[in-house]
């Protein structure tokens, strides 16, 4: 079945994209399809999401650009089934959403996407370490449990290490500053070794210098691992980096645009 | 396995935790302590009363010529009733005992009071093995037969066996041999203080006892000429032994005799008054009544020891039961407590919850976090409540004494409760059952708030910033 997608989707890869030559041939990963999403305020519709296609191949990262408001943390929740879309298809991996319950949903998010949200989203009461390890704990029962701690452990710690946040591993999230913040975020996000990273502007609160450090971590994750990613953001240097770009516009999206009318956007947004 | 985790991080991070898992400890410890209480209350009155009494009593309801002699009626015992090990004969004689007063309420004529007993007289060597006497004497000159006493026999005197509690309120030996007073509040208490003696010391003033005299009145009721005549008579009696049945209102009116003396001083005609029966089993002692009223009911009142504290001992039935619906209402309040504070940590973690459900813990992950909280809360607050209430059970009495020398609080008046010491039983179904109770109770208080957790959108709760 994922042979036939992969055919399938041939065409559908864009064309004249800065990158899109480079990642033509590899693996579809994720392939959305007409999404749709609205919020009911006060009476009122607000149609944030209408008709969204998009997909992602392995090994790319793809930089999602747009105005604040315009809807990029609502298309970032519906890629990562946290949220339900009105609308649309969303295929993982060749597995349709739609046909899996709640908890497998919850399993396949455990296990192979990984999640920086823009507000770090970190436990209070748990360390910057117990923080990185929520993951595997959710992942493995008592019993399973035992046999992984040691591994879960040990790659808790070496995540913590390459966000250079060793020194910091017992701390709780309010004793740390936003960017340490963002980087315990990121380690956690890898802590379950996810095959597909989404990344909710992963610099968007960090000054110039620390922005670099956590892009070259991402790109660094990419080279090496291959790493698959979907990043939102504002910063068009970072996005400048990215494999593709598109723009999230009135609720679709539009490709192939110049880094230059990137750079644009990203300043008036 | 981030259940637990995180249930006991949340139980630790939040301080009115405690106070659920101290409302659950008090219900806990208050239960245990009152059900060992009340257990024990039943277990001693059980004991002590049937201690005196017997397990099943035979009434005469006949004269004393219809009156089978008491060694046909054991006989007939032994072999027409299963179960029956021994019986024994009483006569009972109320009678004055006569007692110098300092109060002037009581009504006393140079100084001397009354003070109305039960003289019993008994056959020894059949009541030892049909109640429990034996076991609660303290002191004899002779153990083999308490009722001999050198100086009764020279004198040609009468014997009995009083009891501790008697001595202790009547001040029995306040004076020596040559009428000086030698112990102001009696040979059983303190000099100084007038507290009850204890222990070995107490043994010591019993046995001291021994020898003296104690004096009663009573009245005779005698046929002359086919005339009723009553008469009084008085007699001093030789102390030959102290005995403490631990009911300190019983023991307070009775005193022991020989059967004769008793049948001689109230010139009673019947052999016996009272026939009192141990059985092999008391278990059976309601089917072996109804065969004894089948066999002997034509001239007896057959009785269990049961029927004849029937009132009193329903009533501690009735207030254990009370106490408990009572008291269960502060473990029912703990959990209230519980699902308060659970609402609120909910409330308060709903990000926490959105966060959770995002890294991939489903519904029923999220509702268990909430369910172990409150289990944990359950569970640490009937250990710590077991602990409190074991604490209380072992030192009940150190702790109404303390409240009586504290306070003047007297939370236990032996006149009223028969008992000087609080009993106590510690049972340990009774125990497990009221900490089950209780762990289901917190258990259930946590239910709805986890439920409402778990029902949250993660989205929507990740929303909370
Ligand atoms: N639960 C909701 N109920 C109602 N409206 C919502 C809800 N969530 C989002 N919205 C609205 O949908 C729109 C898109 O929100 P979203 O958070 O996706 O924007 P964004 O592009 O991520 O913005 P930013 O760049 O500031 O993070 C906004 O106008 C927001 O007010
Ligand atoms: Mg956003």
């Amino acid at each position: 079945m994922q042979d036939d997608m992969q055919d399938g989707m041939q065409d559908g890869v864009p064309e004249g994209g800065a990158a899109a030559a480079v990642v033509d041939n590899r693996k579809l990963l994720l392939h959305a399809t007409g999404l749709h999403k609205s919020y009911k305020v006060g009476g009122e519709k607000l149609e944030v999401l209408r008709g969204v296609d998009m997909q992602v191949r392995e090994g790319e990262i793809l930089a999602i650009l747009g105005k604040s408001g315009c809807g990029k943390s609502t298309l970032l929740h519906v890629l990562g089934w946290l949220d339900k879309p009105d609308q649309g298809r969303i295929m993982f991996d060749g597995v349709d959403r739609s046909t899996l319950n709640a908890q497998e949903r919850a399993r396949l998010r455990n296990q192979v996407m990984g999640f920086v949200f823009q507000f770090y989203h970190l436990l209070p009461e748990l360390t910057a370490f117990e923080n990185v390890l929520m993951p595997s704990m959710i992942q493995y029962g008592p019993m399973a449990w035992r046999q992984e701690k040691k591994h879960a452990t040990e790659r808790a710690r070496a995540l913590l290490d390459l966000v250079s946040l060793t020194p910091r591993a017992k701390h709780r999230p309010r004793q740390l500053s936003g960017g340490e913040r963002q980087r315990v975020a990121i380690a956690r996000a890898l802590q379950n070794e996810p095959r597909f990273l989404f990344c909710d502007e992963p610099t968007g609160n960090l000054d110039g210098k620390t922005a670099e450090d956590v892009r070259d971590l991402l790109w660094g994750l990419n080279e090496e691992q291959n790493q698959t990613m979907v990043i939102v953001t504002h910063d068009a240097k970072l996005a400048s980096h990215a494999h593709r770009v598109v723009h999230l516009e009135r609720g679709r999206i539009v490709e192939g645009k110049d880094l230059d009318l990137v750079e644009e956007v990203a300043l008036d947004s | 396995m981030y259940r637990l985790f995180l249930a006991l991080r949340y139980l630790r991070s939040r301080l009115v935790n405690l106070i659920s898992i101290g409302g659950v400890m008090a219900g806990v410890a208050v239960l245990i302590v009152v059900v060992s209480i009340m257990d024990g209350f039943q277990a001693r009155v059980k004991r002590t009363v049937r201690g005196s009494l017997s397990h099943i009593i035979l009434t005469p309801t006949v004269g004393a010529d219809k009156l089978p002699a008491f060694t046909v009626l054991e006989q007939g015992l032994k072999r027409d009733i299963g179960a029956v090990e021994a019986a024994a004969p009483q006569v009972h004689l109320p009678v004055f005992h006569e007692y110098r007063s300092r109060k002037r309420t009581v009504v006393a004529m140079d100084g001397m009071a009354l003070h109305q007993m039960l003289a019993i007289g008994i056959d020894w060597q059949r009541e030892r093995v049909v109640t429990e006497l034996e076991s609660y004497l303290l002191a004899v000159f002779d153990p083999k037969d308490p009722f001999f006493h050198p100086t009764a026999v020279e004198f040609e005197k009468t014997t009995c066996l009083v009891s501790r509690t008697f001595a202790e309120n009547f001040g029995l030996g306040t004076r020596g041999a040559d009428g000086e007073v030698v112990h102001p509040y009696g040979a059983m208490r303190d000099d100084v203080t007038g507290e009850p003696l204890r222990g070995d010391a107490m043994r010591a003033a019993a046995t001291s006892l021994i020898g003296q005299e104690v004096r009663i009145v009573y009245g005779v009721q005698k046929s002359e000429g086919g005339e009723r005549r009553f008469s009084t008579n008085s007699k001093n009696l030789i102390i030959s032994g102290v005995y403490d049945a631990h009911d300190a209102v019983e023991d307070n009116t009775r005193m022991y005799l020989g059967i004769g003396a008793v049948r001689e001083m109230g010139d009673v005609a019947h052999e016996y008054l009272q026939a009192n029966v141990r059985l092999s089993d008391y278990e059976q002692a309601d089917s072996i009544k109804k065969t004894m009223i089948g066999v002997f009911g034509d001239k007896f009142v057959v009785e269990t020891w049961e029927d004849q504290k029937a009132n009193f001992l329903r009533a501690v039935n009735q207030e254990k039961v009370l106490l408990v619906i009572v008291l269960s209402f502060i473990v029912l309040l703990g959990g209230f407590i519980i699902l308060a504070t659970l609402t609120l940590t909910v409330v308060e973690k709903t990000r926490d919850i959105g966060i959770v459900a995002a890294l991939g813990a489903g519904r029923s992950g999220i509702l268990s976090i909430f369910l172990w909280n409150g289990l944990l809360i359950g569970i640490l607050g009937s250990l710590s409540g077991l602990a409190l209430g074991a604490w209380f059970t072992a030192n009940v009495d150190g702790v109404k004494d303390f409240l009586k020398s504290a306070f003047g609080i007297d939370i236990f008046p032996p006149n009223i409760y028969h008992f000087r010491s609080i009993p106590t039983v510690w049972d340990w179904p009774s125990v497990l059952m009221i900490m089950g109770g209780s762990v289901i109770v917190a258990f259930v208080a946590g239910l709805l708030p986890a439920l409402r957790a778990s029902r949250l959108d993660p989205i929507a709760a990740l929303r909370y910033e």
